[in-house]
């Protein structure tokens, strides 16, 4: 400014003159300063606020519609020739051309743009063509009216040409074009390579099997060889297991078979004729046969022998005759049945073990929505739980069994639906009806994800029933991904609630006693040092939680129970020791009062150790662990401890209502010390009826047949909720501590001096006076201590175990939502379903702080504005 | 009651004190010290303690059996009750004696035995019943080798060698031969030949040692010399045996420089952010909203921040620059992965948020009077906030980088998604260009913690080196905290009556 003046003072009737307008340099710092302010504080803003739209944007694929449309309507690969229909179909990688195996024996190569036929070649042996196995990655087998069968392995061949190998109009294409060209499809890549797609027939020599015509077969190839399973028309059940034996002079190969034969009327079916669907596993071990009137039998290979392990009904609750069977297909992995029958009605099968441990029945694990008519057709894609459903009318339904979701319906207009395929990549459906073929262009990417798959019980395949599971891949391919939010979830909320149970009372006790009993001073000094340990780092926490709490809670964890409960009573007992002492001696002493409380807390640790091996040889027969895992013991000792912390609640209660009344009620002539004789005798006496009632409560549950063992008790794990309660402890005690340390003191001093003037005792003061205007004070730190817990990832990935179960054990591990995403995360493929559900994962995560926070925000304001009125 | 007239002044009063609910609440607030207090002292203890040289003992055991080596911990247990049972038969009654002593608990010690290449193993459990009587002896020839590969060696030196000679036989002389030649160029071509307690003899090259002592004979200034070298490698060296042994100098050195980017990132951002909101934003709704988002934006998990980081930053913004300008390395990602930028821009949104309340907190300390004064005198808005409001402000906005820094160092969480790894190989700033290497992945105090105590093969050999990593982090985060506190303190102390 003086500067200013000296500089810009002229001609004035005093000699000075002052500029009111400031420099221009000024003016223009002080326009960009706003700007720049400006931009980078909203852009500041912004990008954290980009935070929670981001996690949306990549989880809600997730969410967004599923849906089926008609590509193109093909002519029939039957069309001008007979009348044959398709019997089996599938379609390449990349969509561009597709076989189908006709009744006649024909199977006939067909490009999928215009529906040309590339290729024709016949499978015909010496006899019609009869029946044959599915589409799929385990070969064909084509069982033919003279009781042969043939393996076939239908295939397309993928092989890059030279630009020197193709005429010019094929060097013309540019890339992500194709067309047909010799008996294959040609594509110039993205890359610009040219990739020619043929179709491939590899059949093995025929097997004889039987004299009559084969109905049903099927096959898949294990590490040895084939193994085959076939009806024939006589009703014979046929299980053969083939050898591949190469001739090393020839080069030709060999089938050798060997196997059992039963009849189908031992399984309770007469005729083969009435058989819906026949269906080998994977092992080849496990054969289900379906009848058209909706009976299974399921047959497990042992031995070279055929064993009947159990039937099941598939139309249960049907009135006979009315529905039959007539479509049966395998889901990926070729485990679990769809079964469709003549109302439209899909059902979901698979088999469950029995009490032996071996397959027993089929169980009913999902019912899919119906369809308009009778199903005609099922297929399961190779890499999904994805289902394609084809039905009378044409229409074809595709689902997601284990969301149990339709992704999308749609006619696909060539009439009754022979066969259906999905396409490798799951982009394109095949069907292939009556009069046409169509192709249906599918997108789903994420279709094996609903708000039930998330949040509800899924029966996944091979469980025993419904069921929440996280367990997000295997190394198996058809393996089905269990992503249920539940046990994360829960897990969350298990660490939570253990760690504020531990952190809660202890946080905002000490906040009460720093802000109501120590001197302003003492206040000062003390703060920071609780503060000190807010910031010390989740990894160390984790750390030590992990590698020095964990293993010894577990070597001394009577001990460490026996703390929790003795050091609380030992406190107050020597609270009602210390008033025994003179008033006046009191008052002097009372800034020791903490040294005591250390002092009687050393001694409640010093009884615990002692009494605890005792505890364990009285209440724990010994061992805490078999106790724990039940071995041992009845449940009764579990509820005492349990329910110790109730029952002193309990009788705290009555001593409020009833015994401070008797206490009231002694007589004038009493002295402070009697008095104070007679508080420590109801003391006393109070810890005999909490143990007493405890003991009772805890007895009468048990007799009910009732034991805290396998629910909030259990089998000891090292790294367990007990040790994350406590790890946790040091993260929110302070958080906790700090705010509701600053809502007690922002209490006015005036209240304090009124109450205190008025002659009550700091204590009623506390209570009655400050405490209750800051209430709302006190419920926002609690709110922002189970914000933390619920988000804190270093300790419960390092002390928890990481295991994705669901139980109430304190003495079990458990897998948070934060601690799953540090584990998957890494490991998740980039946009992939799994990446997509962790990313809604951390938008749960973030969701679930942000309300809570902001609830307790409001709070504080609340308690902000009542706080100034007062 | 007063109303039945019979009450006692005395019997009120002494309810009326609440003495055990007292009580009780000093015991929330002495537990809460007594957890710091152990917390601390117990990472301090095992910090410092665990690079004094220990002795070496030697155990022979009932079975004929020695062991040498440095007594790590020890504890009791339970048995199982066939271990007992398999036992001969003057073990068997010394292990029950024993059991009948400590109420059916056993005590034994983890010796570190090392000599992992004839043994297999580092480390072993010694019963104190199976040790023979008379059978521990500290030799006082026993010597800790430590090694670059292998892990340590425990034994007695049996003879030098040079070349293929046999120099001396002597163990003090031998000793003096390796003082004299232990930093030869030709270090390689001498070998100490040496005699494991179990009677196995091996030769260790010169150039293998890291570092050797006589456990047993050092002085107490050699063993401080020992123990400060120690810390010295710990500080300055690359890590060796998967992190378990040698320093963490590119963890160090990757936490400051993350942590460093992070606070350059997030301070004039943040500084900015909430000079907009109190100085230039109207005030109103919308501003309050904005300010009780940003306050709560503090609270959210810090693996979320992660999480963004790897989707928005590595996977959005680094796999865009890959397409753009490494489109040659692809589908090897460059800036399409973790590195270090893009851990220091996740912590610094991490942090923003504390650096944004904490700037409000000081801009709003500011008494208005101070700046309508200013404004009165006819400077600017800008000449305002640079001459007037910054300067008073600057301390409370300094806790709140300091705070965000010390936050930003102890972060782990995040950092596993976006860079932090077990070993990277190359420092992220070097002298090769353009020297900074913002793509590169680093190392961390935190993350080396997680991956030491959790990730280690030999986890029993890494403890020491995690205990003293953990108290190296837990020092700078300390340190950052309290220096912000006791700003804090000042400051509070200098404009009283301004409080938030």
């Amino acid at each position: 400014m003086s500067d200013q003046q000296t500089d810009e003072s002229r001609q004035s009737y005093t000699g000075m003159k002052f500029s009111r307008k400031p420099a221009m340099r000024v003016l223009l710092a002080d326009r960009w300063a706003g700007r720049i302010i400006t931009a980078s504080g909203i852009g500041g803003i912004l990008a954290v606020s980009l935070v929670g739209l981001f996690l949306l944007w990549v989880a809600l694929p997730l969410l967004l519609p599923t849906h089926v449309e008609r590509q193109a309507v093909l002519p029939a690969p039957s069309a001008g020739t007979s009348e044959a229909h398709v019997l089996a179909q599938a379609l390449d990688g990349y969509g561009s051309m597709a076989w189908s195996l006709m009744s006649d024996g024909r199977v006939v190569v067909q490009e999928m743009a215009a529906g040309r036929i590339l290729e024709e070649v016949s499978v015909v042996g010496q006899a019609p063509l009869t029946s044959n196995s599915s589409a799929g990655n385990k070969g064909v087998a084509l069982g033919f009216a003279d009781g042969t069968v043939v393996l076939a392995d239908f295939a397309f061949k993928l092989e890059f040409l030279t630009e020197a190998d193709v005429p010019d109009e094929i060097k013309a294409l540019a890339p992500g074009q194709s067309r047909p060209w010799r008996q294959g499809v040609i594509a110039r890549t993205p890359e610009g390579q040219l990739r020619r797609q043929r179709f491939a027939l590899e059949a093995q020599e025929p097997v004889a099997i039987s004299d009559t015509a084969v109905v049903k077969v099927d096959v898949t190839s294990t590490g040895s060889g084939y193994v085959l399973a076939a009806v024939d028309a006589s009703g014979t059940f046929l299980y053969r297991k083939l050898k591949v034996r190469t001739n090393m002079l020839t080069g030709q190969k060999h089938l050798s078979s060997k196997g059992s034969s039963a009849q189908l009327g031992e399984f309770g079916l007469k005729d083969p004729g009435a058989l819906a669907g026949l269906k080998l596993n994977d092992t080849g071990r496990e054969i289900v046969l379906v009848s058209r009137s909706g009976r299974a039998i399921l047959l497990v290979e042992y031995d070279g022998e055929m064993l009947l392990q159990g039937t099941s009904s598939l139309l249960e609750g049907e009135a006979v005759g009315e529905a039959r069977v007539t479509a049966v297909g395998y889901l990926a992995g070729n485990v679990s049945l769809a079964v469709g029958d003549s109302k439209g009605r899909i059902a979901i099968w698979f088999p469950v073990a029995g009490t032996d441990g071996k397959p027993s029945r089929l169980v009913r694990a999902h019912v899919l929505e119906p369809g308009p008519a009778a199903v005609t057709a099922l297929a399961g894609s190779g890499r999904s739980r994805m289902l394609a459903a084809g039905f009378a009318d044409g229409t074809v339904k595709v689902y997601n069994v284990t969301a149990e979701r339709v992704l999308g319906v749609t006619d696909s207009g060539g009439g009754s639906v022979a066969d259906l395929a999905v396409a490798p990549r799951e982009d394109r459906i095949l069907v292939g009806g009556e009069t046409a073929v169509a192709l249906l262009a599918l997108e789903a990417p994420y279709g094996e994800v609903s708000l039930h798959t998330l949040l509800g019980k899924v029966w996944y395949e091979g469980y025993a029933g419904p069921t929440y599971v996280w367990q997000s891949s295997s190394a198996s391919d058809s393996f089905e991904p269990k992503m249920s939010l539940v046990p994360l979830i829960s897990g969350t909320l298990k660490a939570t609630f253990y760690s504020l149970l531990f952190g809660l009372p202890l946080a905002i006790l000490a906040a009460l006693y720093t802000s109501e009993f120590l001197p302003r001073e003492q206040r000062g000094r003390i703060k920071p040092v609780i503060e000190i340990m807010a910031s010390l780092p989740s990894v160390v926490l984790g750390f030590l939680a992990a590698l020095v709490i964990a293993p010894l809670v577990e070597q001394v964890a009577v001990q460490v129970i026996a703390v929790l409960v003795l050091t609380p009573a030992c406190v107050l007992l020597s609270a009602h020791l210390w008033q025994l002492l003179p008033r006046e001696t009191a008052a002097r002493l009372e800034q020791w009062r903490p040294v005591a409380v250390l002092l009687s807390m050393a001694l409640g640790c010093a009884v615990s150790w002692q009494l605890g091996p005792i505890f364990e040889r009285t209440l724990f027969g010994g061992d805490l662990k078999s106790w724990l895992d039940g071995q041992i013991g009845s449940g009764t000792p579990g509820w005492v401890v349990l329910l110790l912390p109730l029952a002193g609640m309990a009788v705290g209660w009555l001593n409020l209502v009833y015994g401070d009344g008797l206490i009231r009620g002694v007589g004038s002539a009493w002295t402070h010390r009697s008095v104070a004789l007679l508080d420590l005798g109801r003391f006393l006496v109070s810890a005999l009826a909490t143990v007493a009632l405890a003991l009772f409560v805890g007895w009468l549950l048990d007799s009910v047949g009732w034991d805290p063992r396998g629910s909030v008790l259990g089998t000891y794990v090292q790294r367990n909720a007990l040790v994350v309660g406590i790890a946790m402890g040091f993260a929110i005690i302070p958080l906790i501590y700090s705010i509701s340390e600053d809502a007690l003191v922002s209490v006015p001093d005036h209240l304090r001096a009124a109450s205190m003037g008025a002659g009550a005792t700091p204590w009623q003061t506390a209570v009655r006076v400050v405490i209750p205007p800051a209430m709302s004070g006190l419920f926002s730190a609690a709110m922002i201590g189970i914000g933390r817990a619920v988000g804190e990832t270093m300790i419960v990935l390092m002390a928890a175990g990481n295991t994705p179960i669901m139980d109430l054990n304190i003495f079990n591990g458990f897998r948070t939502l934060s601690a799953n995403l540090a584990v998957e995360l890494p490991e998740a493929v980039k946009d992939s379903t799994h990446y997509r559900v962790l990313f809604l994962a951390a938008l749960t995560l973030f969701a679930m702080t942000f309300v809570l926070n902001t609830a307790a925000e409001g709070v504080r304001l609340h308690f902000r504005s009542k706080t100034k009125r007062l | 009651m007063a109303a039945s007239g019979r009450s006692s002044v005395r019997a009120i009063s002494l309810l009326a004190q609440g003495e055990p609910m007292v009580w009780l609440s000093a015991f929330g607030l002495v537990m809460g010290l007594v957890m710091v207090t152990s917390l601390v002292v117990l990472v301090f203890w095992q910090g410092l303690t665990t690079f004094w040289p220990a002795p070496v003992v030697e155990i022979t055991t009932r079975d004929g059996a020695v062991v040498m080596g440095e007594v790590t911990r020890s504890e009791t247990f339970r048995p199982e009750p066939s271990l007992v049972a398999g036992l001969d038969a003057e073990a068997q009654e010394a292990a029950r004696a024993e059991m009948a002593r400590r109420d059916g608990r056993l005590h034994r010690r983890l010796v570190r035995t090392g000599n992992f290449e004839l043994t297999g193993e580092h480390f072993r459990w010694v019963e104190d019943f199976g040790v023979s009587p008379e059978g521990e002896t500290r030799p006082a020839w026993a010597i800790v080798y430590e090694r670059r590969a292998w892990g340590r060696f425990y034994g007695t030196p049996a003879g030098f060698v040079a070349g293929d000679s046999l120099i001396a036989t002597d163990p003090q002389e031998i000793w003096n031969l390796y003082r004299r030649h232990r930093h030869d160029d030709d270090a390689g071509e001498f070998a100490i030949r040496t005699a494991t307690a179990a009677g196995q003899v091996k030769d260790i090259a010169l150039n293998d040692i890291v570092r050797a002592y006589p456990a047993n004979r050092l002085s107490l200034a050699e063993k401080a010399g020992l123990y400060l070298g120690r810390w010295w490698e710990f500080l300055t060296a690359e890590p060796r045996e998967a992190n378990s042994e040698g320093g963490v100098f590119p963890a160090i050195f990757g936490t400051v420089l993350m942590t460093l980017g992070m606070t350059i990132l997030v301070v004039p951002f943040g500084v900015m952010s909430a000079l907009y909101l109190r100085e230039y934003a109207k005030q109103g709704w919308l501003t309050s909203v904005v300010r009780i988002s940003i306050n709560n934006l503090a609270g959210v998990p810090s693996i979320v921040f992660g999480v963004f980081g790897l989707g928005f930053f590595s996977y959005f913004l680094g796999g865009g620059i890959d397409a753009l300008f490494f489109a040659d390395k692809l589908p090897n990602p460059t800036f399409g992965t973790g590195g270090i930028m893009w851990a220091s821009l996740t912590l610094a949104l991490l942090t923003l948020p504390v650096v944004i309340v904490a700037t409000e907190e000081a801009l709003s300390a500011v008494p208005d009077s101070m700046r309508e004064g200013s404004f009165a005198c006819g400077a600017t808005r800008w000449q305002t906030i640079r001459r007037v409001v910054l300067p008073r402000s600057l301390p409370g906005i300094m806790t709140g980088a300091i705070l965000a820094m010390a936050r930003g160092a102890g972060e782990v969480a995040p950092l596993m998604l976006v860079g932090a790894v077990k070993l990277a190989p190359d420092l992220p700033l070097d002298l090769h260009f353009p020297f900074l290497h913002p793509e590169r992945s680093f190392m961390h105090l935190g993350f080396h913690i997680y991956d030491l105590g959790f990730q280690s093969q030999n986890s029993e050999a890494a403890k020491p080196m995690v205990f003293t990593t953990t108290l190296l982090l837990m020092g700078i985060v300390l340190f950052l905290n309290a220096a912000a506190i006791m700003l804090r303190t000042r400051l509070a102390r200098k404009y009283t009556g301004s409080r938030f």
